[in-house]
């Protein structure tokens, strides 16, 4: 016997079910969570009654129900479970080759599955409701492969969940399941043909009463449009505080939407922004029905590092991540110089490979203090290094290096429930997957698929605080106030299900096939929510993503236009926000600090390099924090060379060539063009072994002795300036102790190359630039290269050792950029020897300006060359423009090239 | 008001456009009301068709469609009556939106509803299909769309991974090799290579036979073929339009004895008494040519014709000179262009070169591929060619064939933006369209207002569909082309003003690529001033920027001070580039100003310091970040604070911050110090276990962070603050190293939010672009000397332009390092490439002057010589006004009105400084308080109060999980069958046991093997008399796996499942079963007494419960007992 009641309001249809339900009379609600409530309130009405015990309605979802059912018959078949069913499908997509198209992946087994449970759910799983006419060959191929997936689930004994209402029909016809006297059915409006099937079976046999509701328009109190999704938020949020002040109790207010999925990130962080934290020691704030899915949580992510490394090419990005990791103890209880480890690959630009970035370890590091992590990570990529394997010893050897590597490490509250569930989806993996042979990455997929079915609760509690949840969860549910958001066309009714693996007729039959159908369920969901509260705030944003949007239809009234600009104008319920009281209390005329900085007096070393002096030169503040205080940057490992990294090698190479080669010409006096290519070709070779796998490299070597090639180009010009009278007087050469009036420091430094003609007494000092040339306004007016008339004084004071009578001094670049012809040239400037004086004796005197700077303690950014516009000057490669503070004006460029 | 009934002059043709039958090309220059027209016409056939999916809408904006569905739906269900002023348009579209409803009657609710009206994006649209028929268009069967960000990170990525795999290749491996090569012709620059693999990447539409070649052959002639093929065919037809040109002008027409009269001199012996033909070997010709009529230093033609220039003695100069003076500007350009060439386009070198790129790209897009099925996603290219796939399958989907049978009438809105494959695609839908049929089709734009090239906009399809869509093939269906001429929106002068110098120089011949129609003003319109051109000169450019800067802002702030109600100021740029300057001095004057997509986010110095904050906290070894993170907003220490820290021993900064702020007696300036170091400490903590982005939300609260940010750059900052945290929180990865990555790769192309004190602002800085759309009353339109040339790479490393006359493209790439001269296909590519983009910026300034109602006000640098004359310079709007109004500019300071159409002209070189005004700030109101609420009661569950098992394990946590799982399972199998047993229900045999046992997890062969074990276990008990007992079905009360609750104490309820309870008449009695056994080697007994031990207080709680329940008192009438069912044995307390 049927029976239906309707309601006017969730708080009506729950006191029908507190004065109903009980031992004969079984609930069925639409979601658990109406149950929770109906129990809630039942303790309160025990508790008032002076109860001392009470039984707890029996309220079921009728999943829950039929399941409950299905145990208690002790079947011989198991109801298969989501991993299994994928399992089973990826094993029939295997035998049944699907029409041509990409690949199917496991993206098809759960969209498969997904259908299949859609047509059980429908009654045309089977041949029976086909449709009659159907042109498309991925029907015929999808009726294939569900054949082909059933033959496999009952080959293993295991049913699949969208048979059980049939099966459980059937026990019910047979008299094996026994039912309660009534059955009370909130809330289910739109059946499934199964669905229905079930409980006209069950009319049959006992009395079922549909309970719904029907909510009252009156109750939508506001309809109001806000500009944005971001402003709609900000607004409901200041309504919610507003109400909470009238004294409305937290948990009598709720707030919802068609999609909450859309609106749950930014909600999330608007309410802890206005509320804070959901819960703290004074009581519960808010409470989001649905917490993330264990894929999303940080100790999933972080537990699956130790196979990430593997599967991903053991990347350097996964191991650091490992090696910081909070989660993994025994990495951290050797204090923290694993996280030095970083600097030594970054060094090194080792980016990937056990090996190398091992290496890099042991290289730059005191071995005592990593071996024992390294052991254990040798251990554990050696455990975990498997071309294929089942799904049960991945997860144990994952488990055994999760144990080696201590983790998971300082377990908190928030991170018991993801952790047992995690430890859970193991063996639920193995189940699934057997002892099919799977690759790491293949493994990682899966327990990522996994992961992704699991929802965890949120940190909140259902009686206290207030309610965030989804529109389809609010059936029955009971508030004093309800806010949903997003009513927009779209969205309700969103538009219909694309279901690609049905077919047209039968996209019509099942619910959210069609315009039509969706809109039905839409109306349904709509007058549930009508039901939910007496006071109901309806808003909708007037566009997202620039987008215009219209009204939901199934509203067809006033809508009101509202704004909450939060950073324009005060509200009082955003004004609990620091950020935004921050913005009404800004000064007028707001500036970023010069850090008026006091000078700070600070021991300077005896000595230092030229490239310090440089340095100071170009700007004392980045003197103090590279050279003084020694912070270094943490380098970027960016693909291809780095340019300095670059440089060194090629004046290595050329080093040692002319070292060589020199001797060569001391004893033949002869140039031998053949001779000098081999050398060099042997100092290259000799450079660039370290690197020779890495491409790179390759190419380096190839555009230093390809064709052409830049050294050989280099090689012609050094012959040419040989035959011209030029000899290498030395390479490489080291100087120190380089003094100046009032210095207060001595310089060292390395002069790249000095030449000598012996026939006009010239000297020349070059300096090798594997970058661009200067120009000689920087080099001999403006001194922004100091390294020139360094070298020029320290010949002068002798600080290098010149045999010959010297009656020209000079100095230029070697240019080695590119062998075109102004990229590769020794550049002298064409100026002479008295120039050359003068800019050495300018240098000197700035050096002076600087110790006396220095010793005062000045060090104040004081970049030279100064930024200007797009030029940055001395700050251009500088990584301490943030400690400095130095705030050169905005850019102004003519044009952008 | 007689404008308000009296018609514009081309009403005849609005209605024209709404023939339900008739397909129509609509031209719809700037403020013609276009959109009204497609108004009206969809609801014209939405009271036609059955259902409203037999109509299709395409836009190319989400925000064209939302706009227009918003209409649609106000038309149609916004029902109050029409005020007074209702216009005649808005009259009649009420009209047509009242026959919408006649037509559909009863099923207007459903049938006319937002979602079904189908309006969409072109994108839009192809990922509706894509979604209903996946596996035919080769695309994931659910896939989410990449938008740019996300697909350039992905590019990223993708070239990462490429090396990372090409590195681990074998040295011979031909992919490597081809990388090493390409690498070596770039100075091996990795840098610029990767920027030309996703240049390229996102270009690999217009790649196809290079793509497809790579696919086939490795044989380098085939690709020298290929790009001779292509020298060629954009070679030939800029010979024959030279060939033309010089035919048709002066000299042309008196060419041979041009011939004869040179004939004895040098360039008399090169040149022919023909005009060359078009093929590459008449290069040399043509070279000879421009040699003869060009100067060899500047390329202009030659005034003087002498001996000395290759002429022979005593050549007519007088006659000659002015003729070759009046050279076509075309002609002298190609003429120009031609010296450059050679007569082959590329050398085999680089058909060598292109190949190996070509093959990078393919492997790159490969990389790029299984970058995009790992996420299931979409990029807007695969998102065409897999929309293009589906609509071309040979045997039509069933989604094909529905779509075809409904659709009976396609409506495209700014057409003139229409891609090539967006025009295939529109070609696919229509096709087998006939005329007559009842099928129709209207394209609605403005060629003029084409500026999207780098979206692929192609603004030649707008004009080659006139009379249908060149589809190829069969006859198109016909279109009628219409244009409308009415401008509503701008003054007479405006209009006039604009129809003259477009008309006339800037768009003259279709020089923007589109005829330029008059437009006229509606009637009643008003005359309006004249437009303004101020220019600047100073001492440098910089110089007279700023002063052009200045007095914008000056001219702005004046002219808001007159402003009616509603009417707006838009000061429009040509390129995003110039937006800092001028919003300086905007701001310097006091102004607040509107800003759409204005400065970068990682301009904002607060942004710097948070991101570098994250940075820090991510990476504790990085010494920089940390000292940075010192200096914040939060708190900036001084450098002296930080050389201590610096010089702290320990290996990593948060080690030394700890040591510091532990010394014993901190100095005074450290004050500050411990309060920060701590709030670090306790953020770092945090990171991997909490998203980055909540915990630096926590640290900016903690050490009152906003205040400072307010300080340093207002709300300003607190707004850009804001959100960085949110492109932050968008970039949670779950690991923080990945988080930052992606955040920093976001951070560099996100632009900083709009001011908050600019949102009520009337003035508004935007680019033209942005404009696009929109209208202002008065309209700002500075540096108008901008040379959008001079804004391109002058040499990309990559050119794929578009062949004119053919849907094909040329490839050519820059010159490697080592050579000197780019190839002739990259010269010719180049030009073409300069000629498309000149064309556009001459429609970039089109509408950015037609976006004004009332006012026009232009401005720029004037670049004068040492003389004070004024200089031409290359293609800019200053320079196109120039060569309109061909006048001198007035004395610096004084003011000229220019003639034909008038323009007011001004220089200046001095302009004084604005003083800012302040605004005073909002009195503020007191902030609401919030307090969270208290649970009504604690619930709590007596199973929980034995201990936890892991509290006493000794075992790690991760091998007890595993091992636990069976046990756990023993027991709620065990618990339910004894359920069920007293229920009176039979014993379930091993294949039901052993699927209960798979259902909740184990495998089968652990499932077969415990079923065993647990039947017998059941069996036993059931041979217990004692439970057996217990459990009979005749029991005067009984209940299992009873829920209870209770009250324990006021504030707490507990909540429990008791296994059993029954009364026999005399006595009660309650179960609880433990299925749990001693480890092996273990005691029964010490075991049975440490369990009982451990479950004692759980029982007891039950007792209560159940005493309570039943009223039994004392709740010691309730004898209690522990039954172990592995050995039967039950231990009463
Ligand atoms: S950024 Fe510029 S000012 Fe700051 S330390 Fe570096 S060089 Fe000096």
């Amino acid at each position: 016997m049927t029976a239906a009641r309707f309601f006017t309001s969730g708080a009506a249809l729950q006191d029908y079910l507190l004065g109903h339900a009980g031992p004969g009379a079984l609930g069925i609600v639409p979601h658990q969570r109406l149950a929770h409530q109906v129990w809630h309130r039942q303790r309160l009405a025990a508790l008032e009654a002076g109860r001392p015990a009470w039984e707890p309605l029996p309220l079921l979802t009728l999943n829950a129900w039929w399941s409950e059912l299905f145990k208690g018959l002790w079947p011989e078949a198991a109801l298969a479970p989501a991993l299994v069913r994928l399992a089973r499908w990826r094993q029939a997509l295997q035998t049944a080759p699907p029409p041509p198209g990409p690949t199917p992946d496991l993206a098809w087994a759960q969209a498969l599955d997904e259908a299949h449970t859609l047509l059980c759910r429908y009654a045309m799983a089977g041949g029976d409701a086909r449709p009659t006419v159907d042109y498309s060959p991925l029907i015929t191929w999808r009726r294939r492969v569900t054949r082909t997936y059933v033959d496999l689930l009952r080959q293993e004994g295991w049913l699949s969940p969208g048979e059980l209402p049939a099966y459980l029909t059937y026990a019910l016809r047979d008299g094996r399941i026994k039912l309660p006297p009534r059955v009370l059915v909130a809330g289910l409006e739109t059946p499934a043909p199964l669905e229905e099937l079930w409980l006209q079976e069950v009319s049959r046999r006992t009395q079922v009463v549909h309970l719904q509701v029907r909510g009252d328009l009156d109750n939508v109190r506001q309809a109001v449009a806000l500009p944005d999704p971001a402003q709609e938020l900000n607004w409901v949020a200041a309504q919610l505080v507003e109400l909470a002040r009238s004294g409305l109790p937290l948990h009598r207010l709720a707030v919802t939407a068609p999609a909450i999925g859309v609106y749950t990130p930014q909600l999330r962080r608007v309410l802890a922004e206005l509320l804070g934290p959901p819960q703290s020691p004074d009581g519960w704030a808010y409470n989001f029905s649905q917490g993330p899915n264990l894929s999303e949580v940080p100790l999933f992510q972080a537990a699956l590092l130790p196979l990430t490394f593997i599967a991903a090419r053991e990347r350097r990005e996964d191991l650091v991540s490992l090696l910081l990791s909070p989660y993994y103890g025994e990495v951290l209880v050797h204090g923290r110089a694993p996280a030095q480890w970083d600097r030594a690959f970054r060094e090194r630009r080792v980016d990937q490979g056990w090996d190398q970035l091992r290496r890099a370890v042991l290289r730059s590091r005191p071995p005592e203090a990593e071996t024992a992590v390294l052991e254990r990570l040798d251990r554990i990529w050696n455990s975990l290094r498997l071309s294929t394997a089942p799904a049960g010893q991945w997860g144990h050897r994952l488990r055994a290096a999760w144990q080696e590597l201590g983790f998971p490490r300082g377990l908190g509250e928030a991170d018991r429930e993801p952790w047992d569930r995690l430890v859970g989806l193991l063996p639920e993996l193995e189940t699934a997957l057997g002892s099919e042979g799977l690759k790491a990455g293949e493994f990682l997929e899966w327990l990522k698929i996994g992961a992704q079915r699991v929802i965890l609760p949120g940190p909140g509690i259902q009686a206290a605080g207030i309610q965030v949840l989804g529109l389809l969860e609010m059936r029955g549910l009971d508030f004093s106030h309800v806010f949903c958001l997003g009513m927009n066309s779209g969205t309700l009714p969103a538009p219909p299900r694309p279901l690609p693996l049905l077919s047209a007729a039968e996209k019509r039959l099942v619910l959210g096939g069609t315009y039509p159908s969706q809109h039905h369920f839409a109306a349904e969901l709509f007058h549930n929510l009508l039901g939910a509260a007496p006071n109901l705030t309806l808003t909708r944003p007037r566009s997202v993503d620039q987008e215009e949007q219209v009204s939901t239809p199934l509203y067809l009234g006033e809508w009101s236009q509202a704004e909450m600009p939060v950073l324009t104008t005060p509200n009082p319920a955003w004004l609990r926000s620091p950020a935004i009281q921050a913005v009404f209390h800004a000064p007028a005329a707001p500036a970023v600090p010069g850090y008026p900085d006091p000078p700070l007096p600070f021991p300077l070393p005896g000595e230092i390099s030229l490239t310090q002096v440089s340095t100071a030169l170009a700007c004392p503040c980045r003197f103090l924090l590279e050279n003084l205080l020694k912070i270094r940057e943490l380098p970027e490992i960016e693909p291809g060379l780095d340019p300095r990294e670059r440089g060194q090698l090629l004046h290595e190479v050329l080093a040692r060539f002319t070292t060589a080669f020199k001797e060569i010409l001391a004893t033949d006096q002869a140039w031998d063009q053949e001779r000098a290519r081999e050398l060099l070709q042997e100092a290259v070779r000799q450079v660039l072994a370290p690197s020779s796998g890495d491409l790179h490299w390759q190419a380096e070597a190839d555009r230093w002795l390809g064709d052409p090639g830049l050294l050989w180009e280099w090689l012609s010009l050094e012959r040419q300036r040989y035959e011209a009278g030029w000899r290498w007087q030395g390479a490489e050469v080291a100087f120190n102790d380089l003094q100046g009036q009032n210095w207060p420091f001595t310089l060292r430094g390395r002069i790249d190359r000095l030449d000598y003609h012996p026939e006009q007494s010239d000297l020349v000092v070059w300096d090798y630039k594997s970058g661009e040339i200067p120009k000689k306004g920087k080099v001999l007016d403006d001194l922004e290269e100091s390294q020139l008339p360094c070298y020029l004084l320290a010949v002068q004071q002798g600080r290098v050792p010149v045999h010959q009578p010297v009656a020209n001094l000079r100095a230029g670049f070697i240019g080695l950029k590119s062998p075109r012809s102004h990229h590769l040239k020794h550049e002298d400037f064409g100026v002479p020897h008295s120039i050359w004086q003068e800019a050495a004796a300018a240098f000197a005197a700035k050096v002076t300006a600087l110790g006396r700077r220095l010793t005062a303690g000045n060090f104040r950014p004081d970049p030279y060359p100064a930024p200007e516009g797009k030029k940055l000057g001395a700050c251009q490669y500088c990584p301490y423009a943030l400690v400095c503070g130095f705030a050169p004006a905005p850019a102004a460029e003519e044009e952008e090239v | 008001m007689t404008h308000k009934s009296t018609p514009p002059a081309d009403q005849a043709i609005r209605d024209q456009a709404l023939g339900p039958l008739e397909g129509f090309h609509l031209e719809a220059p700037a403020g013609s009301g276009k959109t009204s027209v497609l108004l009206a016409r969809f609801l014209t056939l939405l009271a036609r068709v059955d259902t409203p999916e037999a109509m299709l809408a395409l836009t190319f904006t989400r925000k064209a469609a939302g706009e227009l569905r918003a209409r649609v739906m106000a038309l149609l269900w916004e029902r109050h009556a029409p005020g007074p002023d209702a216009s005649p348009l808005e009259l009649r579209l009420r009209e047509l939106a009242a026959a919408v409803f006649q037509r559909h009657g009863d099923e207007a609710q459903l049938k006319l509803t937002p979602e079904r009206l189908p309006i969409m994006t072109f994108h839009g649209f192809g990922a509706q299909l894509l979604k209903l028929a996946p596996q035919e268009a080769g695309v994931p069967l659910s896939f989410t769309l990449l938008e740019e960000d996300e697909a350039r990170w992905l590019k990223v990525e993708a070239l990462d991974e490429m090396r990372r795999r090409l590195n681990s290749r074998s040295p011979r491996d031909p992919v490597r090799q081809a990388l090493i090569r390409r690498l070596v012709r770039l100075n091996n620059d990795w840098g610029r290579l990767a920027q030309e693999l996703s240049g390229l990447l996102s270009r690999r539409d217009s790649l196809g036979d290079f793509l497809d070649l790579a696919r086939v052959s490795r044989d380098a002639a085939a690709y020298r073929q290929l790009l001779e093929e292509r020298f060629q065919m954009v070679l030939q037809p800029s010979l024959e339009e030279l060939r033309a040109s010089l035919a048709g002008c002066a000299l042309g027409k008196v060419w041979p004895g041009f011939w004869r009269e040179l004939q004895g001199s040098s360039h008399g012996n090169l040149i022919l008494p023909e005009l060359p033909g078009s093929a590459p070997a008449d290069l040399s010709a043509w070279q000879a040519i421009s040699q003869a009529l060009l100067t060899a230093s500047q390329g202009e033609p030659r005034k003087r014709l002498s001996p000395k220039d290759g002429f022979p003695e005593g050549f007519d100069q007088k006659k000659w000179s002015p003729l070759i003076q009046d050279l076509p500007g075309t002609v002298v350009r190609t003429l120009k262009q031609c010296r450059n060439l050679t007569p082959t386009g590329a050398s085999a070198e680089e058909a060598a070169a292109l190949q190996d790129l070509v093959i990078l790209v393919g492997e790159a897009l490969s990389v790029y591929e299984q970058l995009c099925a790992r996420k299931g996603a979409l990029d807007f290219i695969d998102l065409e060619a897999a929309t293009l796939n589906l609509l071309f399958e040979d045997d039509p989907t069933e989604v094909m064939l529905r779509l075809d049978y409904r659709l009976k009438h396609l409506l495209v809105d700014e057409f003139q933006d229409t891609s090539l494959n967006q025009m295939q695609l529109l070609c696919r839908l229509m096709a087998g369209w006939q005329a007559g049929e009842g099928r129709t089709l209207m394209v609605v734009g403005d060629p003029k207002q084409s500026i999207y090239g780098w979206r692929q906009a192609k603004p030649r399809l707008f004009i080659a569909s006139r009379n249908g869509l060149p589809c190829g093939g069969s006859e198109p269906l016909p279109l009628t082309p219409l244009s409308l001429t009415t401008n509503f929106r701008a003054t007479r002068t405006l209009i006039t003003w604009s129809n003259e110098v477009f008309g006339a120089t800037v768009m003259k011949g279709g020089a923007a690529g589109a005829r330029f129609h008059r437009a006229e003003p509606r009637p009643g319109a008003p005359e309006g001033p004249a437009p303004s051109l101020t220019l600047f000169a100073g001492e440098s450019d910089l110089a007279a920027r700023e002063l052009e800067a200045r007095w914008l802002a000056r001219q702005v702030a004046q002219a808001r001070a007159t402003l009616g109600k509603d009417e707006t100021i838009g000061i429009l740029l040509f390129t995003r580039t110039h937006l800092p300057r001028y919003l300086q001095a905007l701001n310097d004057a006091g102004l607040t100003v509107r800003v759409r997509e204005g400065l970068k986010l990682a301009e904002s110095r607060t942004v710097a310091h948070l991101h570098n904050l994250a940075r820090a906290l991510t990476r504790p070894q990085d010494e920089v970040a940390w000292a940075a993170a010192l200096r914040g907003p939060w708190g900036p220490q001084p450098l002296a604070t930080l050389a201590r820290v610096a010089q702290m021993p320990g290996d990593l900064w948060p080690e030394k911050l700890r040591r510091f702020t532990a010394q014993p007696e901190p100095d005074d300036w450290t004050a500050a110090l411990p309060g920060l170091a701590e709030s670090l400490q306790l953020a770092r903590d945090q990171v991997g276990r909490r998203p980055l982005s909540d915990i630096l939300t926590g640290f900016l609260e903690a050490t009152g962070a906003w205040a400072g940010i307010a300080a340093w750059e207002g709300p300003r900052g607190v707004a850009n603050a804001r959100t960085y945290l949110d492109l932050l929180a968008a970039a949670t990865d779950g690991l923080p190293e990945a988080t930052f990555v992606k955040a920093d790769f976001n951070l560099q192309a996100a632009f900083q939010p709009p001011d908050p004190q600019a949102q009520a602002s009337s003035v508004e800085i935007l680019t033209v672009h942005g404009a696009k759309g929109l209208e202002f009353h008065q309209v700002f339109l500075p540096f108008l000397d901008w040379q959008p040339l001079r804004s391109e790479d002058k040499t990309p490393p990559f050119l794929l332009e578009e062949i004119p006359g053919c849907d094909l493209h040329g490839l050519a790439l820059a010159r490697p390092y080592i050579q000197e001269k780019q190839s002739s296909l990259y010269l010719l590519l180049r030009d073409l490439k300069n000629q498309r983009v000149v064309d556009e910026a001459r429609r970039v300034f089109y509408v950015a002057v037609t976006r004004a109602r009332q006012l026009l006000v232009m401005s720029g640098l004037a670049r004068l010589d040492k003389q004070g004359n004024w200089q031409s310079s290359g293609d800019s709007p200053l320079a196109w006004l120039k060569e309109h109004y061909r006048l001198d500019l007035p004395p610096a300071g004084s003011a000229v009105s220019w003639p034909a159409p008038e323009m007011d002209v001004e220089l200046l070189t001095a302009v004084p400084p604005l003083t800012g005004e302040t605004a005073s700030p909002p009195a503020l109101p007191a902030a609401w308080d919030f307090s969270p609420e208290a649970a009504p009661f604690q619930v709590s569950f007596p199973s929980s109060l034995s201990p936890p098992p892991d509290e006493t394990a000794t075992r790690p946590e991760t091998e007890a999980a595993a091992d636990g799982d069976a046990a756990r399972l023993r027991g709620v199998i065990m618990h339910r069958a004894l359920q069920t047993l007293a229920r009176g229900n039979p014993q379930p045999d091993t294949v039901s046991l052993a699927a209960a046992l798979r259902q909740e997890g184990l495998t089968a062969p652990a499932a077969a093997s415990l079923a065993a074990e647990i039947q017998a276990e059941l069996a036993a008990c059931q041979a217990d008399p004692f439970l057996t007992a217990l459990l009979a079905p005749d029991m005067p009360w009984a209940a299992s796996e009873w829920l209870l609750e209770d009250q324990p104490h006021p504030g707490a309820i507990r909540r429990g499942v008791i296994d059993h309870l029954s009364f026999d008449g005399t006595n009660w009695w309650l179960l609880d079963y433990k299925t749990s056994r001693p480890a092996a080697g273990e005691d029964w007994e010490a075991f049975i007494a440490q369990e009982t031990a451990k479950y004692r207080p759980q029982l007891l709680a039950y007792r209560q419960m159940a005493a309570k329940a039943k009223g039994i008192e004392p709740p010691e009438a309730i004898r209690l007992g522990i039954y172990f069912t592995a050995c039967r044995k039950v231990v009463e307390m």
